[in-house]
């Protein structure tokens, strides 16, 4: 067997005389490096998403009692049940629930001022059937509730309601929340209206009067507001964390049995395996595809590397070399190339991630940012795309190395 | 090696040449050489007639399809791929008509190459490849690509590579076929070097008289049969 360190030396001045082939070949590998690693990242991500939600803390003992409203713009609740007074009072006097969150929406379909139709007095122009209008009061200011005035309290969520003109502005609204949910903040609201948004420009450009415009107009137009009566209430969702496991269990099957549907942690979070499964499913094919086509042109090239080479094996052999160190050669030539092509296309794919660390690193979501890349699958991919490479190569190889020298000599 | 007599027996050669499925070229010779050390052998014959194709079947490049040929008791066609590989290796030189240099090497480096395969330690090959560029006139051209050489100065790198390992027998093949009749001369001079002074037995093929001075035995290849000539 001939010297190995000749042999290499002799392949890797065969190797530099086709430059042009090597980077072809560190351009295959660096795309498919780069694919394979992007969709994998899209994994961790997911999975760090998945685990950051696992680590909350009583994860598994909150549940989402989720109520139908079918008018509530993009909403999945399709439930036909609606919340009913006797719903509210027992969802909040009940020991094992302590309230993380709701969503209640209320629809202001029936306003009146000063005790007439807002209609009539062109202030609302259109409250298309009940599904609420198109303007945001997204700030009320003097907010009274049953004639007493409320500071440094938030939870009256203002961009529930929604009213069809900025005419409002600097109006006063009043709202009667139902006296069933009076130890939630139920009763009576009074409040100035000082800032709208129209609901399709939701970009914080609110239209808004100065502080001593609101006072003038509440100190002198207090007598003509916005009076709003809610005839009836749909609720979006009321998210209750309870004491254990045991306590959802019979939580939601009180509550599925009037007729709710209910989504406990448990279930969101097979939602959320269930996608990732589908969504994993996809990245092995997308990866798979990927593999086998970037493996068969790297066995493409190889092969064409070995076949244009003929002449020069012909004379290898004429010269006096067995078909195995022929063969030999060809294989580290091949395995120069992949390493050197993959060591090309690493770099490649690392300085991308650099700069979209380094450079978007403000326009990127954090999840992503924080990703650290997997050597394991770099390391993979590049011994898969090596086995390719030496498999592009043998069989050519082995197929010249068996011919007559001369035959091989004027093969090309 | 040092061959007292480098005896050739041929026995009703065929060789088979197949250009597609269905048509095949087939080449018949018949005869026997002997050929004693330190000769110079020309082998002549007409366009076709099997020259080619005897000296590759010398040199262990072809088998044959049919029929036996004995280069020193050994049958090359009972040789196994490793055992001819072998021969082609260490007993003989052989030097083709179109130089067959790799084209992407160094003409030092044409010569190191070949000595891969007999396992020579690279400083002795790097400076056996420079005495023999420098005794063929080379030696400024060692780091020169083989492509960029004209056809006299490929042919003596060639020459050169034939006979870096020493070999008792050079086979040349039409050595000075695509020359110009000054590099021809210079070419031939060489092989006429080699025999004199270094008493390799050459056998060359060639279909040009003036190859034929140099000869010490001639022999004529003529519908297959091959037969000695008298100088």
């Amino acid at each position: 067997m001939m010297s190995l360190f000749y042999l290499i030396e002799y392949t890797i001045k065969g190797v530099i005389a086709r430059v042009g082939r090597i980077i072809i070949i560190s351009a295959i590998l660096s795309i498919g490096t780069l694919l394979v690693i992007t969709i994998n990242t899209g994994v961790i991500v997911f999975q760090k998403l998945e685990k950051q939600s696992l680590d909350t803390p009583k994860f598994f003992t909150t549940v989402d009692i989720r109520l139908q409203d079918p008018y509530i713009q993009g909403t999945d609740m399709f439930a036909e049940k609606k919340f009913t007074e006797k719903d509210f009072q027992d969802i909040f006097s009940d020991q094992r629930v302590r309230l993380i969150n709701s969503h209640i929406y209320i629809l202001a379909n029936h306003i009146t001022i000063n005790g007439r139709e807002a209609l009539d007095q062109g202030i609302i122009k259109e409250i298309p059937s009940e599904r609420g209008t198109d303007i945001r009061i997204i700030e009320g200011r003097n907010i009274q509730r049953n004639g007493e005035a409320i500071i440094g309290e938030d939870w009256l969520h203002f961009p529930s309601i929604q009213l069809d003109s900025k005419d409002v502005l600097g109006k006063t609204l009043s709202i009667e929340v139902p006296s069933f949910s009076e130890s939630q903040g139920g009763g009576k609201y009074e409040f100035l209206i000082v800032g709208i948004e129209d609901k399709n420009d939701l970009d914080g450009d609110a239209i808004r009067i100065s502080d001593e415009e609101a006072q003038n107009i509440y100190n002198t137009a207090k007598n003509i507001d916005i009076r709003t009566e809610i005839p009836r209430t749909n609720a979006g969702n009321i998210i209750a964390q309870l004491h254990s496991s045991q306590d959802v269990r019979v939580f939601s099957k009180e509550w599925s049995e009037r007729g709710y549907y209910i989504q406990t942690s448990q279930d969101t979070l097979n939602l959320i395996q269930a996608s990732y499964q589908k969504y994993q499913s996809y990245i092995y094919v997308a990866s798979m595809i990927i593999l086998i086509v970037i493996g068969f042109i790297i066995f493409l090239v190889m092969n064409l590397m070995v076949r244009e080479r003929y002449r020069e094996i012909g004379i290898m052999k004429a010269l006096g070399a067995r078909n195995s160190a022929v063969l030999a050669f060809y294989l580290i030539q091949g395995s120069i190339l992949s390493l050197i092509g993959s060591t090309i296309g690493s770099v490649v794919f690392l300085g991308i991630i650099m700069i979209i660390r380094y450079r978007f690193i403000s326009t990127i979501p954090k999840e992503l940012s924080d990703i650290t890349i997997d050597w394991g699958i770099i390391i993979t991919f590049n011994v898969l795309f090596l086995i390719f490479a030496i498999a592009g190569s043998f069989f050519p190889a082995k197929k010249a190395s068996s011919l007559d020298p001369i035959k091989a000599i004027s093969s090309v | 090696m040092g061959l007292i007599d480098f005896m050739i027996e041929i026995h009703r050669l065929y060789k088979k040449y197949d250009i597609n499925d269905r048509r095949a070229i087939i080449a018949v010779i018949d005869g026997e050489m002997i050929i004693p050390d330190n000769s110079f052998v020309v082998i002549r014959g007409e366009s076709g007639s099997g020259k080619s194709t005897l000296l590759n079947l010398l040199g262990g490049l072809v088998r044959p399809t049919e029929g036996d040929i004995i280069v020193n008791g050994k049958n090359l066609r009972m040789l196994s791929e490793n055992e001819l590989a072998d021969f082609r290796n260490y007993e003989i030189g052989f030097i083709f008509q179109n130089y067959n240099l790799i084209p992407h090497l160094t003409a030092k480096d044409n010569i190191i190459f070949s000595l891969l395969f007999k396992k020579w330690k690279k400083n002795k090959a790097k400076t056996r490849a420079l005495e023999l560029l420098e005794d063929f006139g080379m030696l400024e051209r060692a780091h020169s690509k083989s492509s960029i050489m004209s056809g006299g100065e490929q042919q003596r790198v060639a020459i050169a590579r034939a006979i870096a390992h020493d070999p008792a027998v050079i086979l040349a093949d039409e050595p000075t076929g695509n020359l110009d009749s000054r590099n021809s001369e210079e070419v031939l001079e060489i092989f006429q070097e080699l025999h004199r002074e270094q008493k390799k037995t050459i056998i060359m093929v060639s279909h040009s008289d003036s190859v034929s001075r140099y000869a010490t035995l001639r022999f004529v290849l003529k519908d297959g049969k091959l037969s000695k000539e008298s100088i």
